[in-house]
């Protein structure tokens, strides 16, 4: 039957119409109703995920963690009686998006806590979040977040990315057994998240007597090749290669650099491996030093099993950073409420900065803030891939070596 | 035309307020933009709309002007926008120069850069002035994250916008921000939209839709193509980086994450969808296209995600590209045509004609 355009205009409009009021009538999608802060049974917490974006690859473990760790805390009675409610928007890594969906928590669902994830966007943020007094924890682990006087409402739960830098140099230069200086080459996508530990990090390696090359490689978040940069840095000569992006490029530079017939370690960031890097990169993945300071998926830790009262299956470590941000969120308001306190940002802020080697069920090191000092903690855990197995080579504490340096606050 | 009016003089005939009804639309127009910020006083979520919706706007015009009238395709957009964004950027950050000067100087700056990737139109047509553009895009593009000219641009991390403030008293990053940035976003708009409008009736307007049609003929017959193709591409871009300018300002966060590609084929999708070679298909299609995302997210993913468990972000090119594609089979003139059929439908009914 041949539909004439008009036939076809009518169809279309109805189809609309039905759509629409469907969508008005039928609101499936939790939307709590924007709580006064301190009403006594529901609160809300705002989350940004990117679930369709470049860092897509490892926010969506990230995102059930924290999911899930909220239905844990309402299934064992909430905060003391009062639920929690979670409102999350997909931003797909763009600013602009992160921004409009920061300003619908702010004002809809009245929130006073976000939990966050990338780099550009927090950063983005930071300032807002300051001057609406609302407590902003990120997956992002950059050091700028760590300082008060730059960002004051944000969080973070483990090590920032340069600290972890600085850790996995001080490990290998300390198991270094050749007599010249190890020489480190640097690749990182050319992104906030890749660019921000190099600084603080070029700045420890040449204290702690590397020989850096003088260009870094950029290997993009999405690469399927990174041959060029590492013929680059073959021609060189490193020893070391320090691995600044997610697991999809991480895995890509690995076997690039097996397939060159190189003979280097690679210092792998906390968003470039979990437990699929074994079958990502194969052989190429064996011997490199891992950096993540909390516990792999399965430990036999008291938080891996409050995981496991929810979930059976196994997941990776971005589950657990997403747990435990949830968690340290929480933990703040937890002790506000204990206080007998009103829920604002200003008072979890508060209650946050006391924390004094807090420890989160053995899920990631003790955190300790400080209204000064934002860095929960300056520990790393460094691992290794053995014969297809993931093994723990070494907890590396810089505050216990350094204490906890002010020059290398939010930097 | 409705009947009992005649003009007395060829002012009137040329007039944009030639009929009743245009007195009626315009009176509920301003009546509109006044009482909005009044009854949204205190939602920022809705002034915020209003602003994003007004800053896109401009830029769609700036697009509509070159791409629907001019007929000179354009694919960088985007980067235009972005030069004028970091242009009055800097100009604040390094020099001090205060917000009111530093937006049109970003713009200034963009139409210089319109200027010089212009030239090109005047050997190429269609697609390979697509492809010249894109060049232009992925130029500005790797200018702005190259970590060698990080010292000027921020590189990959961006620039922090310092607070616009007019004679002292500051207007964004405060808590009314969104408010007093309506009296900024909005009025800039109406006043880019009479601009082209004025300008479209003008023997500009008129030498740009020649050009379009049939350039050889308008060559020939008299019109000197290249100066008004590259005056297409200047104000275009001076129109782009106007709205880079007011973009940087109002979100207080420049990355070059924003400027893509991505954003270029936004603003071609805009004035597709709204009608191309219409300026009130640039209104159009800017509202559609910016609140599409939210459409999906608030009405359409509720209504099926009972049966299909998608995320509104993952659903958004989809809807997007097949939204394009349809309109260009079944409307190609855009919403503004089908917006015209239907005052048409319903001013002859019961009669087809």
């Amino acid at each position: 039957m041949k539909m004439t355009r008009r036939e076809f205009l009518i169809c279309a409009g109805i189809t609309t119409a039905t759509v629409l009021g469907l969508g008005c009538a039928g609101k499936r999608e939790v939307t709590p109703t924007p709580t006064e802060v301190g009403a006594k049974e529901r609160i809300t917490v705002g989350a940004l995920f990117d679930l369709t974006g470049p860092t897509a690859d490892v926010c969506k473990d990230y995102a059930q963690g924290v999911r899930d760790y909220i239905k844990y805390v309402n299934m064992n009675g909430g905060i003391d009686g009062i639920k929690i409610d979670m409102v999350e928007t997909d931003y797909g890594y763009k600013v602009p998006e992160a921004l409009s969906a920061y300003k619908k928590f702010r004002d809809q669902y009245k929130v006073c806590a976000i939990i966050g994830w990338g780099t550009g966007d927090t950063n983005a943020l930071k300032t807002y979040v300051a001057r609406d007094k609302i407590v902003y924890i990120s997956a992002s682990y950059s050091a700028k977040l760590t300082d008060p006087k730059q960002a004051p409402y944000n969080f973070i739960a483990v090590a920032d990315y340069t600290t972890q830098l600085r850790s996995v140099l001080k490990y290998a230069m300390d198991n270094w057994d050749k007599s010249r200086p190890p020489r480190i080459a640097f690749t990182y996508p050319n992104v906030e998240y890749g660019t921000d530990p190099i600084r603080g990090g070029k700045e420890f390696a040449r204290e702690l007597g590397y020989e850096i090359k003088p260009e870094d490689e950029i290997v993009d978040l999405k690469a399927t090749s990174a041959m060029d940069q590492l013929q680059r840095i073959k021609s060189w000569g490193a020893d070391f290669i320090w691995i600044g992006g997610t697991i999809s490029s991480a895995s890509v530079i690995m076997r690039n650099a097996r397939e060159l017939g190189m003979d280097v370690t690679f210092m792998v960031n906390c968003w470039g491996w979990d437990s699929r890097i074994v079958e990502l990169a194969g052989e190429a993945a064996e011997g490199n030093y891992y950096n993540w300071p909390g516990v792999m998926f399965g430990e036999d830790v008291p938080g891996m099993k409050e995981i496991m009262s929810v979930i059976s299956e196994k997941h990776t470590i971005h589950y657990i950073k997403g747990w435990l941000n949830a968690m340290v969120i929480i933990e703040g308001m937890k002790r506000v409420v204990k206080k007998g306190e009103e829920i604002t940002g200003e008072n979890i802020k508060a209650e946050l900065e006391k924390l004094r080697n807090w420890d989160p069920k053995g899920l990631a090191p003790p955190i300790s803030y400080y209204p000064d000092d934002h860095r929960p903690s300056l520990a790393n855990n460094i691992y290794t891939v053995e014969d297809g197995k993931i093994k723990r080579l070494a907890t590396i504490d810089l505050e216990k070596i350094y204490g906890r340096r002010k020059d290398w606050l939010g930097v | 035309m409705p009947c009992g009016v005649f003009k007395t003089s060829y002012a009137e005939d040329m007039a944009f307020i030639r009929y009743p009804i245009h007195k009626v639309g315009l009176a509920l127009a301003v009546a509109f933009l006044v009482l909005y910020p009044i009854a949204f006083k205190d939602n920022p979520y809705m002034l915020y709309w209003m602003n994003y919706i007004a800053i896109f706007l401009i830029g769609a015009i700036g697009l509509n002007l070159l791409t629907g009238y001019a007929g000179q395709i354009s694919l960088g957009h985007a980067a235009f926008m972005a030069i004028g964004a970091y242009v009055s950027t800097l100009a604040t950050l390094r020099f001090g120069i205060p917000f009111i000067v530093a937006v049109p100087l970003g713009a200034f700056a963009s139409m210089l850069f319109g200027l010089i990737f212009g030239i090109p139109s005047l050997r190429l047509k269609g697609f390979y002035l697509a492809i010249a553009t894109l060049a232009a895009q992925y130029i500005v593009d790797f200018i702005l994250v190259n970590p060698k000219l990080a010292w000027l641009t921020g590189g990959s991390a961006g620039l922090l916008v310092p607070p616009a403030e007019i004679f002292g008293f500051q207007i964004t990053q405060t808590e009314n921000a969104d408010l007093y940035y309506y009296f900024i976003a909005v009025p800039s708009a109406v006043f880019f939209f009479v601009f082209a409008a004025n300008l479209l009736r003008s023997d500009i307007g008129r030498s740009w839709i020649a050009i379009r049609d049939n350039d050889i003929a308008a060559e020939i017959m008299g019109i000197n193509v290249f100066k008004y193709k590259l005056l297409a591409f200047a104000i275009s871009s001076f129109y782009a980086g106007f709205a880079g300018g007011l973009w940087a300002f109002y979100v207080g966060y420049l990355t070059p994450e924003h400027y893509t590609i991505a954003l270029s084929i936004e603003f071609v999708a805009m004035i597709l969808i709204g009608g191309l070679g219409r300026l009130w298909g640039s209104l159009l299609g800017t509202i559609f296209v910016l609140t599409l995302p939210e459409i999906l997210k608030t009405v359409v993913i509720p209504a099926i995600s009972g049966f299909i468990p998608i995320s509104a972000e993952s659903l958004r090119p989809v809807i997007f590209g097949a939204i394009i594609i349809a309109f260009l089979i079944i409307e190609p003139k855009g919403l503004v045509e089908l917006l015209r059929k239907i005052k048409e439908f319903i001013k002859l009914f019961p009669f087809p004609y």
